[in-house]
């Protein structure tokens, strides 16, 4: 079986690295090409890049910031590619079947679909059926209302759908899609840990991987989330920002714990015919 | 003279191949049509996406016929990495029965679902590949070595003799074949971190 995975998550904004709390403060942290080069040093079990530039962004009177930014992401998903010897996975703005064959073209391996696998989730079968399910991820935003009551925000966390995340999990799963990505709004930025039953409400309700996403702030909230809910991978923004080699310490910290995971690797060259 | 070949058909990999085969200082050429394929020792054909779409689209190329003669007549090393080794079974089941390059005595299927084991469709993520004989392009690799796996379907044959390495994924699973100087894997040793080039190295000093 599947060794359990840890994903660092790269958020982008705008062409630039940033911070994310309660998707609505963001704090730049530096360009792309910066974390590019400490990425492939990592040997992470994959990476997630998530575009969270905002229409409102383009309000900005910046036109040259809206149409920059189209261009930056598949450039910067060219770039990344280039040194990355691990899965990734691109998410942000995906709409069309263009937009995703872009992408993939540009040289990611799987696409996030969040807001349009919400307003129509026959687009999530027509992906499926185009580029298999294994390539398409679909992203919940998900904010609690009660004690045992959750919900699916559309567009960047900003708009309420009535939709239960159990519900909308199981939906997507039956049009196809190959992976749920499990993003916490409340817990985001928060450092206080997972949202764990909802975590594990999601993960009771599908048969298909989970990567919880939200609120790790030190290595022993990867342990809670994966001894409470057992989800395929842990995921985390912030926390792998912060110091060098973040990602092998994280990694080192549950091998050593005795979990399931990749025995913790850092770069080493290889020999070539040429050398 | 490009000893390499990596066939463009637009799959999602095409771009990881050529990533990674640069990052190791392997020239290689793009193979898009029939006479790109005299030019090349070592023919590696990626793969994602379904078993229906690669063969439609090598169709669509007009390189089925040499490509199938290139890898039978045991005249050119194959690597085809997930779909693209898939595709060398008779034919497929990936949305409706699909046929495929057929130079390998097998059929493309879906995972089987344990209850057991609770395993997940499509099969993703790092995966122990334990191996079942001594293939050259696992090569400075150490037993059990994790790879990275993106798959709902896989390879089923009777010639267990091809088969050189599996994975446990509710049944046993083919990880890896190689029969002459046909090598196939089902995961995606483009992005299998230091192993997956260290078999991409491998594969071309074949």
């Amino acid at each position: 079986m599947p060794k359990l995975r840890i994903i660092p998550i790269i958020l982008l904004k705008n062409g630039r690295v940033v911070q994310s709390k309660n998707f609505n403060r963001h704090q730049v942290l530096g360009t792309p090409s910066v974390i590019v080069g400490r990425l492939s040093n990592w040997c992470a079990d994959e990476v997630i890049y998530l575009d969270i530039s905002r229409d409102s962004q383009y309000d900005l009177n910046r036109d040259d910031l809206n149409f920059k930014n189209n261009n930056s992401i598949l450039s910067i998903i060219k770039e990344v590619s280039e040194n990355c010897f691990m899965p990734f996975t691109v998410g942000g703005g995906i709409k069309t079947i263009q937009d995703i064959e872009d992408r993939l073209a540009a040289g990611a391996d799987k696409v996030s679909i969040n807001s349009q696998a919400i307003s129509d989730p026959k687009y999530i079968s027509e992906c499926a059926r185009i580029f298999g399910s294994q390539c398409i991820v679909v992203s919940m935003d998900v904010k609690k209302i009660s004690q045992s009551c959750w919900e699916v925000y559309a567009n960047y966390g900003k708009d309420s759908t009535n939709h239960s995340p159990t519900e909308l999990a199981v939906k997507y799963q039956e049009h196809g899609a190959g992976e749920i990505l499990l993003n916490s709004i409340d817990k985001d930025g928060a450092g206080t840990g997972y949202d764990l039953p909802l975590v594990k409400s999601v993960v009771d309700a599908v048969s298909i991987p989970v990567i919880a996403q939200g609120g790790v702030g030190k290595w022993e909230h990867f342990q809670e989330c994966i001894d409470f809910a057992k989800p395929s991978a842990v995921a985390a923004a912030n926390i792998f920002q912060y110091t060098e080699n973040s990602y092998f310490n994280a990694n080192e910290y549950l091998y050593e714990n005795s979990y399931d995971v990749r025995k913790p690797t850092l770069n080493t060259i290889i020999e070539t015919a040429e050398n | 003279m490009s000893k390499i070949g990596i066939i463009n058909y637009g799959s999602g990999n095409f771009k990881s191949v050529c990533n990674a085969l640069n990052h190791l200082n392997i020239s290689w050429a793009e193979i898009t049509s029939n006479d790109h394929f005299s030019k090349v020792s070592h023919i590696i054909l990626p793969g994602v996406g379904t078993y229906r779409d690669c063969m439609e689209r090598l169709e669509k190329m007009d390189i089925i016929d040499i490509l199938k003669n290139a890898i039978k007549s045991d005249k050119k090393y194959f690597l085809g990495i997930c779909v693209g080794m898939q595709v060398l079974t008779k034919y497929g089941t990936e949305f409706g029965k699909h046929e495929g390059l057929g130079v390998i005595n097998g059929k493309t299927g879906i995972i089987n679902k344990n209850k057991k084991k609770k395993n997940t469709i499509p099969h993703i993520g790092w995966t122990e590949v334990t191996f079942k004989k001594n293939s050259k392009i696992y090569q400075g690799i150490e037993n059990n070595s994790s790879f990275y796996f993106l798959h709902s379907y896989r390879v089923q044959t009777t010639n267990t003799e091809i088969i050189s390495g599996t994975v446990d994924y509710g049944d046993e699973i083919i990880a890896s074949l190689e029969s002459k100087k046909i090598y196939g894997v089902q995961f995606h040793p483009e992005k299998s971190q230091m192993n997956g080039l260290r078999l991409l190295n491998n594969f071309s000093n074949l």
